[in-house]
């Protein structure tokens, strides 16, 4: 009787015990099953996302791996109005995050659903935000360009929007490198909003990153030079460039003021003046129309030319060789030679040289000068041109001119972008120098450096030698010109160019100042200028002295 | 005969819940798994921040301004070219036997 009492007490159990199971594999068929694709569909909105990222930008470095522009974590925070709900948080976050109370008061009453706090905060500021932990007070990741050496060459290195997209200089040129993808993450969310589960996608393309072949240090001193002779000078601005004439490299590009929104060595035109008298000698000696022992009469400083116009020098001079036309930079001797040279061998030889055409360096506004059709030149305008009047050149032009003589005769590209890597710092592209042609004779490129040489140690370059080395170099003084080529009353444009060492040039240099006030000459403004940034370079570089200075 | 077929249900439902119980506990230990890797990658996300927070404060120490002007305060001047001296070549060493050999008037021997 126990017994059948205890087996029936026992089996009622066994059966509640196995209802509730029943019950709960129903619910759980139910659930996993019957209504798999409607909880599934439901769940997935709430908790499955897909969360879009950008990667930073790529770096831009100088050519000894210096950074010049990185990207930088940055956050922007704000209030959702609709998940703060109230302002009786806000003295906590004011005192917290060391706004001003009734600065962020007045924003959280004018501003609708969204309130920004601060944009482009720093890791510090997100660090407090975070610490906080109030619903809707939010930061938004994102990437920032960061420039570490402040100012220095930012108009080539360009800006970035607020999109982190570049709409000027290298940043805009290479926008499609340096940019890099989007990357997309799917995402498992909890009912706290924790990430539970994250893909990492791929990135299409990664971001490359850009090597210059500006020199760091080296555009340091000229900014530094140039800033000081602008201001001594009273300059309206002033402009360098450093190239090696062996390849073309560009090594520095300064201007003083500097305007973010343009690259005057590149899109600037002057009246070269003497500087060019070069030119025509390089001309006439390649033609072999002259030689330097040549003689011409200068007319003891005022050759009237016409009957209207009349070629001055700014000293009389007698009979001079055409050496010393250059040493003195003698305006008559030069026109001399260049109406004896022709204007088809002249032009020819500009256009040879470079001249009124673009040089291809890549920047968007570069300008090609001003050079007319040989047909609309007179035999005034010969005259003239040959002493570096009726001609408009671009400061990157007349340097690679320059660079074009110092190296024997041959005309390289003119380049700024020296390498491109990926991130693994494998190489995808690498400058080497490109010849566009062979301009003169290697004979006829040493005599013109010859004669530079003396217009350094003993003509209108005196100013800028430096003991115990050997360099080459021409003065230049021009009026100045507006865009269209006419002159603007008693304003002056004053330049040197030169290199050096000239037994084996490494480096030219020009420099351009802009109405200097102090002085008049070239002779008394660049010159100096070209002097100081060359005796940089040579303690920076280690320079031995010439063998024959 | 009943007693045995009530056994083998009971062993069924068993296995079941064995395997429910298993099949709930793996979802678990992945979700929490899933917390861990996240936390990690956040962990690593913040080093790497303060990696490049610290290269930049690097680099914005060796700025040229900031170092002319420390250098400056220091008392110390740019050298003129007249003042500098350059160290021996690398390959001055190498080629001491010859001039050596040279001087006192010798036939350098080559090594075998």
């Amino acid at each position: 009787m126990k017994t059948h009492y205890f087996q029936s007490r026992l089996l009622i159990l066994k059966f509640a015990i196995l209802s509730g199971i029943f019950i709960v594999l129903a619910r759980l068929f139910y659930l996993q099953v019957s209504s798999h694709k409607k909880l599934t569909s439901t769940a997935g909105k709430e908790v499955e996302r897909t969360i879009l990222e950008n990667s930073p930008r790529g770096l831009i470095f100088d050519i000894n791996s210096n950074i010049l522009s990185t990207s930088v974590k940055a956050w922007d925070c704000y209030i959702l109005k609709k998940y703060f709900k109230s302002a009786k948080k806000l003295p906590e976050v004011s005192r917290v995050l060391n706004i001003p109370q009734n600065v962020l008061a007045d924003k959280y009453k004018n501003f609708y659903a969204y309130v920004p706090i601060k944009r482009n905060a720093d890791a510090a500021f997100f660090e407090k935000v975070k610490k906080l932990k109030i619903r809707g007070l939010q930061c938004d990741e994102k990437y920032r360009r960061h420039y570490p050496n402040n100012e220095m060459i930012r108009n080539i290195l360009g800006v970035v929007n607020s999109k982190n997209e570049g709409i000027s200089g290298i940043e805009l040129i290479f926008n499609q490198l340096l940019r890099g993808g989007k990357r997309k993450r799917g995402i498992l969310r909890d009912a706290h909003g924790r990430i539970i589960y994250a893909q990492s996608s791929r990135e299409k393309s990664k971001p490359l990153n850009i090597f210059l072949t500006l020199d760091k240090n080296i555009q340091y001193f000229c900014d530094s030079i140039l800033k000081k002779f602008v201001k001594k000078m009273k300059a309206d601005m002033g402009m360098v460039l450093v190239q090696n004439p062996q390849n073309g490299f560009i090594y520095a590009a300064s201007s003083y003021p500097m305007d973010i929104n343009q690259i005057p060595v590149f899109q600037w035109i002057y009246e070269p003046g003497s500087t060019f008298k070069t030119i025509t000698l390089s001309a006439a000696l390649e033609t072999k129309t002259v030689t330097p022992q040549d003689k011409f009469y200068c007319e003891n400083g005022r050759w009237q030319f016409t009957p209207k116009i009349a070629i001055h020098d700014h000293e009389p001079e007698k009979t001079l060789t055409v050496s010393e036309i250059i040493e003195k930079s003698s305006n008559i001797g030069c026109a001399k030679i260049g109406i004896k040279l022709g204007m088809e061998k002249l032009y020819r030889q500009i256009k040879l040289f470079g001249f009124g055409a673009e040089t291809g360096i890549g920047f968007y506004g570069e300008s090609g000068g001003i050079l007319k059709p040989m047909k609309k030149y007179r035999r005034i305008d010969l005259a003239v041109m040959s002493y570096g009047h009726a001609i408009a050149v671009t400061p990157i032009q007349m340097i690679n001119a320059y660079s074009a003589i110092a190296n024997g005769g041959n005309l390289y590209e003119p380049k700024i972008i020296y390498k491109i890597t990926d991130s693994e710092k494998k190489s995808v592209y690498e400058a080497r120098k490109i010849l566009i042609r062979k301009l003169l004779q290697k004979e006829t490129a040493e005599k013109v450096k010859d004669i530079l040489v003396k217009v350094v140690e003993k003509g209108t370059g005196i100013k800028a030698q430096i003991e115990g080395y050997s360099i080459a170099g021409k003065t230049g003084t021009s009026k100045k010109i507006d865009e269209k080529g006419n002159y603007l009353t008693n304003i002056n444009v004053t330049s040197f160019v030169g290199f050096f060492p000239a037994e084996n040039p490494r480096y030219t240099i020009l420099v351009i100042l802009d109405h200097p006030r102090k002085y008049y000459y070239a002779s008394e403004t660049a010159a100096p200028a070209f002097r100081e940034i060359a005796k940089k370079i040579i303690v920076l570089k280690g320079i031995t002295k010439s063998r024959k200075s | 005969m009943a007693r045995r077929k009530r056994k083998a249900f009971f062993k069924v439902v068993l296995l079941l819940a064995f395997f429910f119980f298993a099949v709930t506990w793996i979802n678990i230990q992945a979700t929490s798994m899933g917390y861990k890797i996240e936390q990690k990658r956040e962990s690593i996300n913040r080093i790497k921040g303060e990696n490049e927070r610290l290269f930049q404060k690097i680099n914005s120490q060796l700025s040229l301004e900031k170092l002319e002007k420390e250098a400056f305060q220091m008392g110390l001047i740019y050298p003129e070219p007249d003042i500098l001296v350059l160290l021996p070549d690398k390959n001055r060493a190498a080629r001491r036997p010859a001039q050596v050999a040279k001087i006192f008037n010798m036939t350098l021997l080559k090594a075998s």
